[in-house]
């Protein structure tokens, strides 16, 4: 590398043309082509947002490019409740990220899981004619098989590769005692996991974060809130190991259960942390690929959980906003403003929710492409 | 982008056509003719519509550009939360603040603002050093300030009267902040 000169032009050659000189040994040149192969080439094999729209019938919803087995969709023109629906629990079970209600299971909300989508009927809030709605999907196992690793046996539908499970079980009474340890069968630690009774009403959505500041000590955080980390431990000390998870008083007994689990996955899923500065020049956050899907939380203090996807706003700057704890319609606030990068994102708005000064965020990102595969948008 | 057939062929990724294996370079390497010759054929992106205006980049589902007070699935009436930290653990309450779903308009008159905003505070500190110390603000600077406030004005009150999504479009895309 060399300084520019004072006038005129500089060409630097991080090795798109030949060099004058090989490079010593162990080293090569700076470019994207020399960095690692990720395992996920493509995210939208295991992740994938679609949007579309509502004409007051019940409809199937295509381009997923996988069968779903774990669907969070939101109607975006109206104030109406997300709903989110899995392969195990079935598609007459319906759950609100935004609400502590139990699982609804009136028919005609989700009708299938189809191979490269999903339909919907005409209970689910996606048809209302005139109303446009998104829906983001995660590929897990496409098939359920029996998980026996905690001291509550569950079913569990899992994907190694893209570093995502689905887990239901029954927490008996027969145990008697926290901590629930629930199997995942990710086969490593998982970053992030979400954690919903399904049959109790008036129970939280409890998320452990593994840069939660106190995520050690077993606090988590509230998916339908926008409350900051909670005191106590809801979760077990270190909760999450390669084969379980332990829940502590976030779970009651004899109660049905469903946990979202989530390990990081180079180049595909990053899950961390980042300090706000309150200015549009905002934290850049390196994720190594260019996210496809982003959502943060800030940890210190009350703020919503804003979701961003290339979807809904395909350009820079990344504007259009849903909050996962919040059934209100979808708003395009500039000071939420984020950039998608090739390796990364970048906070451009300066809301409590995203980039207050000297506050902390946790946040969660899924891939469109690694950062050895992507452009700059 | 590059099609075979009906499949799109993403760049940098290998691709089989009748068991060849091309590898993820070949669609840079090669040439238009050796392209063809395969049966690979370029179809220009669809023109979409401004997401910041339209769905689903969709030019016939505008987005509402007025506010309306929202409501649920039963069409009763949603009211602001807030977090009641009173609770053990903290839950959220309603207040007694309707739930307004927010037009264009109303963000874009945010935007305005936020951009007048960032602009004057360049030079707020000449206004605090005139009350502080009576040191003279520039002449050009009190007119760029002037300039900057006027143009703010004249593009709150376009927006307010857009009567459609063209007009909204063609206020917001002519935004003459002075230099």
């Amino acid at each position: 590398m060399v300084a520019p000169p004072a006038a005129g032009n500089c060409v630097y050659n991080f090795g798109q043309r030949p060099l004058a000189y090989t490079p010593p040994t162990g080293f090569l040149k700076i470019n994207t082509f020399n960095l690692p192969d990720s395992t996920i080439e493509d995210g939208s094999d295991y992740f994938n947002t679609v949007t579309f729209s509502g004409n007051g019938s019940a409809a199937s919803v295509t381009g997923v490019g996988f069968q779903p087995d774990f669907i969070w969709a939101k109607n975006r023109t109206n104030a109406y409740n997300h709903e989110l629906w899995d392969a195990i629990r079935g598609v007459n079970s319906d759950l609100a990220s935004n609400s502590t209600a139990a699982e609804i299971t009136t028919t005609n909300r989700l009708v299938s899981f189809d191979s490269d989508g999903f339909s919907y009927g005409t209970s689910s809030n996606l048809y209302v004619n005139g109303t446009n709605s998104v829906a983001w999907n995660w590929l897990a196992g496409n098939s359920t098989s029996t998980n026996t690793a905690g001291n509550v046996n569950s079913t569990v539908s899992v994907n190694t590769t893209a570093g995502f499970s689905i887990a239901t079980a029954t927490t008996v009474s027969s145990y008697g005692s926290f901590p629930f340890t629930i199997g995942h069968g990710l086969g490593t630690a998982p970053a992030m996991v979400i954690y919903k009774s399904r049959t109790s009403s008036g129970q939280n959505w409890w998320v452990w974060h593994k840069d939660l500041p106190n995520a050690a000590t077993g606090r988590g955080i509230l998916l339908n809130s926008t409350g900051g980390e909670v005191n106590g431990g809801y979760f077990a000390s270190n909760p999450a190991t390669a084969t379980t998870m332990g829940i502590n008083a976030a779970a009651l007994i004899n109660d049905n259960v469903v946990m979202y689990s989530f390990a990081e996955v180079e180049g595909y899923s990053s899950f961390g942390s980042y300090t706000g500065n309150g200015n549009a020049e905002g934290p850049f956050v390196y994720t190594g690929f260019r996210p496809a899907f982003v959502i943060t939380k800030r940890t210190n203090a009350a703020s919503g959980w804003p979701m961003h996807d290339d979807k809904r706003s395909p350009y820079n700057v990344t504007e259009a906003t849903l909050y996962a704890n919040a059934a209100d319609a979808e708003v395009n606030p500039s000071t939420e403003d984020i950039d998608f990068l090739s390796n990364g994102f970048k906070m451009r708005g300066t809301t409590t929710a995203r980039n207050s000064s000297g506050s902390t965020y946790i946040y969660i990102a899924f891939a469109e492409n690694p950062f050895k595969n992507s452009n700059a948008r | 982008m590059y099609y075979l057939g009906s499949t799109a062929l993403r760049q940098n990724s290998s691709f089989e056509i009748g068991g060849t294996v091309y590898p993820s370079n070949w669609l840079q390497q090669s040439t238009e003719d050796e392209k063809t010759a395969i049966g690979i054929t370029w179809v220009d992106d669809p023109v979409r519509a401004d997401d910041r205006f339209y769905w689903n980049g969709d030019a016939t589902l505008p987005k509402a550009l007025e506010d309306v007070d929202a409501v649920d699935e039963n069409g009763d009436p949603l009211w602001v939360q807030e977090l009641d930290e009173t609770q053990d653990p903290p839950a959220m309450v309603d207040t007694t603040e309707r739930l307004v779903t927010r037009g264009l308009k109303h963000s874009w008159t945010a935007q305005v603002k936020n951009t007048s905003g960032t602009m004057l505070a360049q030079t707020d500190w000449m206004v605090t050093r005139k009350v502080e110390r009576d040191v003279d603000i520039p002449a050009n600077v009190v007119t760029q300030r002037a300039a900057i406030v006027t143009e703010c004005t004249r593009l709150e009150t376009a927006i307010t009267n857009a009567a459609n999504m063209d007009a909204f479009i063609a206020v917001v895309q002519d935004q003459r902040w002075p230099k």
